[in-house]
């Protein structure tokens, strides 16, 4: 897959260029034009392609011929069809035609109507709006197969469903929220809002940023179509031996995880390359937004974290393929080196999903405060220390397993170091709030949602990253509940204050008020009854991916598995919302309908498709809120003869400067 | 653009964070190309970077591997002393490999410094480039010969795995050395001496790829050398 890298600074990275108007591409039919039909024959005529060619590679390889079963044209039937996917959409059309020199091409212009989001596009808007539907989506799978096995468990010996679909289920669950869940900030929020917050036209990569989405469905269906060919049993962790001996799902597992590493490596180049370079005048690193500085961190630890597990991930499949042992110790392998390499980066994969909503945390808390945010500096200098120490934590997973007793209580301190900048964040965010004017909305309540929930899980994290404490509830339910609050409850509550947050920045429309604080109300209640329980369960001794329990445990399971029918309720009225608001009620919002100073609310709605006028000049801190006589956030300085411009909108000025 | 360029906020004296409106000039406006100019050559700059730091990292978990599975010599089967890939046919990829992409580097530098003109980088681009297409097929033609197979020892799957990445990476590094030289061909009217290459945003871009080029070959000289050494000199 060519890397490109080199878009040129007069636009041709983009669809953007760079002042004038950009010449337009040759108009085409719509359904002449590449697009996500087009994407879906191509996948379908390359994965013909690849599995033939596996067949004709391997047939004869003596695996093949003893287990009937042929991985490689499965993963090449994969691979070529992925690679087709994004032929159709006429991702790879530049990459080709730069090897034989040719120059990219024009810029598109804005296309009205929907029919942008099933393309493939250069508009960072637009990606980040594809990809809030999209996470959405995966969201939603992964929840429903959450609720297919908790049916299961509402009898501890009736059964609805075999062991093997159980497990199976429980694989898919937790693959579609660690794995494809990831880019869930970054994807959505990240994409749209950085380069508004930093004052940029544009992105740096955007060939980059539109194939790190586009990747997404591609390993969503690989991964979906692993159930048709007998799933996986090992859960998201895909540890060896088993994945080594388990049937063709576990390709699926292998390839699609591949693919997501791969977009979120693509991502985070683009987001991390575009926060250091693409800062607008005056945009310094002590002004730069919180949840830009979060945005940062995490595509940070994605440089250096996901390449290892990819790394894992390609082992994995040499290993069923190619029949190497990197994880058989008959042969000289060891399957505790998965455990290694998977959990390098299957930790620092825990603060891939804190840090952003921490981002979004710490950005929305001074809007509802009206106040300046608290330790602005100490906070970001938290989110990096969690950066950093999440590299030096891996080995507790390994407690129970693979590891020499003796660097145990090392890793112990390491985990439990990592709470002190995870908790000046915390703090950070206690300290906005404290004495402050607190504006109670959608966005707000689900912050606080969050700090509830997180509270929870982080407390109960520094109980079992303790040796004893681990040795005790490893592989049980408690586990399972503490990532829960801290995943679910931090990062998905995160992930729904920015829904409603910045959909009006999305979509000019208000999502309603009243329908969302049902939603939040239903979620907390219902997240909390699901999860409390389940720290209990897990205490007396139930434990994870086994789909029979003891008789005593039943009424806890059932109350769990009932309250996560209601969450998904829950969630069922968020999307009624959207529904409601885009398609029936329609109500459009007012420019800056939180009054924030942060950059992205000073432009019109729809945003303008090179975001602003002029390059605007930032003065000033976007929390500076209360502050008496503070400048504007910004100004967008006029062309000659007229002098230098007003602020950018500033509807809150007056109001914080009178109290 | 003849007005006064607005601080950027990031360098120098005279890039002054402005604080109020009064600190940003009359008539100030920013110079947008070579404000976007200047961003996208710092924004390739770093990717160029993060790239190599994912290959190299990906090499970090190779190396991992070997040392983790060397230390643990499971079942006695860490390295059959009978496995050893063909040592010449390696030395030739090596010296291959290293030489191409050396002296891709070398010709860019000379193209930096001003001493040579683009025809000169080009035959050595050109040179490169079948040079490198040359070690990618032996090292496929040297995987389908091993004296052993991938799984008969912890070795020989690191042996393979690390094989196939390199196939990879110099295709990567094949790919990116083949687009700039096309590239430079499309451009050699503006390139050339005598050329309008002062102002041409085109220029500009393929300067930043012919310098990514040069540091991800400059990468693969040091991977191929390291492979080397850990294959048939550690172990």
């Amino acid at each position: 897959m060519a890397l490109d890298i080199t878009s040129s600074p007069a636009g041709d990275g983009g669809t953007l260029a760079t002042g004038g108007v950009p010449a337009a591409r040759r108009t085409r039919n719509d359904w002449l034009r590449p697009n996500v039909l087009w994407g879906l024959v191509g996948a379908v005529i390359g994965y013909a392609i690849g599995h033939w060619a596996g067949n004709a590679i391997a047939h004869n390889w003596q695996q093949v011929q003893g287990s009937d079963q042929n991985n490689v044209s499965l993963v090449l039937g994969y691979l070529v069809g992925s690679v087709g996917f994004l032929a159709g959409l006429g991702i790879v059309n530049y990459p080709l035609a730069k090897l034989v020199g040719r120059q990219p091409p024009a810029p598109e212009e804005a296309q009205p109507g929907l029919g942008k989001f099933f393309r493939y596009t250069l508009d960072h808007k637009v990606v980040g709006a594809q990809y809030l539907v999209a996470m959405i989506l995966y969201f939603m799978v992964g929840g429903l197969f959450a609720l297919l096995f908790r049916t299961e468990l509402l009898s501890p010996t009736s059964h609805v469903i075999t062991p093997d679909a159980y497990i199976e289920l429980v694989g898919m669950h937790g693959t579609m929220m660690m794995m494809m869940m990831t880019s869930a900030i970054i994807g959505p929020f990240g994409n749209y809002l950085v380069p508004l917050m930093i004052g940029s036209k544009r992105v740096a990569f955007p060939r980059l940023e539109a194939l790190s989405l586009w990747l997404t469905p591609a390993a969503f269906v690989v991964l979906l179509s692993g159930l048709l060919i007998g799933g996986f049993p090992t859960g998201w962790t895909g540890y060896a031996p088993l994945a080594v001996q388990a049937t063709q799902g576990m390709d699926s597992y292998l390839v699609s995880f591949g693919l997501m590493a791969l977009s979120l490596l693509f991502g985070a180049v683009n987001m991390a390359a575009t926060i250091i370079s693409h800062r607008a005048p005056g945009m310094t690193f002590g002004r730069l937004p919180i949840f830009v500085w979060a945005m940062l961190s995490t595509a940070s630890i994605m440089v250096l974290a996901v390449p290892v597990l990819f790394a894992g991930l390609y082992l994995m499949l040499m290993d069923r393929t190619w029949q190497t042992a990197f994880f058989t110790w008959q042969h000289g392998g060891s399957p505790y080196l998965w455990e290694n390499l998977f959990w390098f980066f299957g930790h620092p994969e825990v603060y891939l999903l804190a840090l952003p909503s921490f981002g979004i945390l710490a950005e929305l808390l001074p809007v509802f405060a009206r106040k300046p945010a608290f330790g602005y500096r100490t906070v970001v200098a938290g989110l990096i220390g969690v950066g950093v120490l999440s590299f030096f934590v891996w080995q507790h997973h390994l407690f129970m397993s693979g590891m020499n007793p003796d660097m145990r209580p090392v890793v112990m301190l390491t985990t439990e170091l990592i709470s002190v900048p995870t908790g000046i964040v915390y703090l950070g965010a206690i300290g906005t709030l404290w004495r402050a004017k607190i504006r109670i909305t959608v966005p707000m309540l689900f912050c606080l949602g969050l700090l509830f929930n997180f509270l929870l899980g982080g407390i109960t994290g520094v109980f079992i990253s303790d040796v004893p404490a681990d040795t005790t509830l490893h592989g049980s339910f408690f586990v399972l509940a503490h990532f829960h609050y801290t995943i679910m409850g931090g990062y998905m509550f995160g992930f729904f204050a920015g829904v409603y947050y910045w959909f009006p920045r999305f979509t000019g429309l208000q999502l309603s008020e009243k329908i969302g604080t049902w939603h939040f109300w239903t979620m907390i209640v219902f997240f909390n009854s699901t999860f409390l329980p389940l720290f209990a369960v897990g205490l007396l001794g139930q434990p994870r991916r086994v789909f029979e329990y003891q008789h005593r445990l039943q009424g806890l399971n059932d109350w769990a598995t009932i309250s996560a029918y209601l969450l998904g309720v829950s969630l069922l009225i968020f999307l009624w919302n959207i529904v409601w608001t885009t398609a029936i009620k329609n109500r459009p919002s007012s420019m800056n309908p939180w009054h924030s100073l942060g950059l992205e609310w000073t432009i019109p709605y729809p945003t303008p498709l090179e975001n602003f006028d002029r390059v605007p000049v930032v003065l000033s801190s976007p929390y500076d809120y209360g502050v008496p006589d503070r400048p504007p956030v910004a100004v967008v300085p006029e062309p000659v003869g007229v002098g230098c411009g007003p602020a950018l909108s500033d509807p809150v000025r007056e109001e914080d400067q009178h109290g | 653009m003849a007005e006064h360029s607005v601080s950027d906020g990031r360098s120098g004296a005279a890039a002054a964070t402005p604080t109020s409106v009064q600190d940003v000039p009359v008539h100030a406006v920013v110079d947008e190309q070579a404000f976007y100019a200047r961003a996208q050559a710092n924004a390739s700059w770093a990717a160029s970077r993060m790239f190599v730091a994912i290959g190299a990292t990906v090499y970090g978990a190779l190396v991992f591997s070997y040392f983790y599975l060397r230390s643990l010599d499971s079942n006695g089967l860490w390295h059959q002393p009978s496995q050893h890939p063909p040592i010449l046919l390696s030395v030739v990829m090596l010296g291959l490999g290293v030489t191409s992409s050396l002296l891709f580097v070398w010709a860019t530098r000379r193209l930096r410094a001003g001493r040579r003109g683009v025809l000169d980088w080009g035959v050595a681009s050109a040179i490169t480039t079948g040079v490198l297409a040359l070690t990618v097929g032996l090292s496929i033609w040297q995987l389908s010969r091993l004296p052993f197979a991938p799984g008969d020892s912890g070795y020989a799957s690191v042996f393979v795995g690390t094989e196939v990445v390199t196939i990879g990476m110099l295709l990567i590094e094949l790919y990116q050395i083949e687009t700039v030289l096309a590239r430079s061909i499309r451009l050699r009217g503006v390139l050339s001496p005598g050329g309008d290459a002062a102002d041409s945003s085109e220029v500009m871009a393929f300067r930043l790829a012919v310098d990514a080029a040069s540091l991800f070959a400059g990468f693969m000289a040091i991977v191929l050398v390291g492979v080397f050494v850990l294959f048939y000199w550690v172990s």
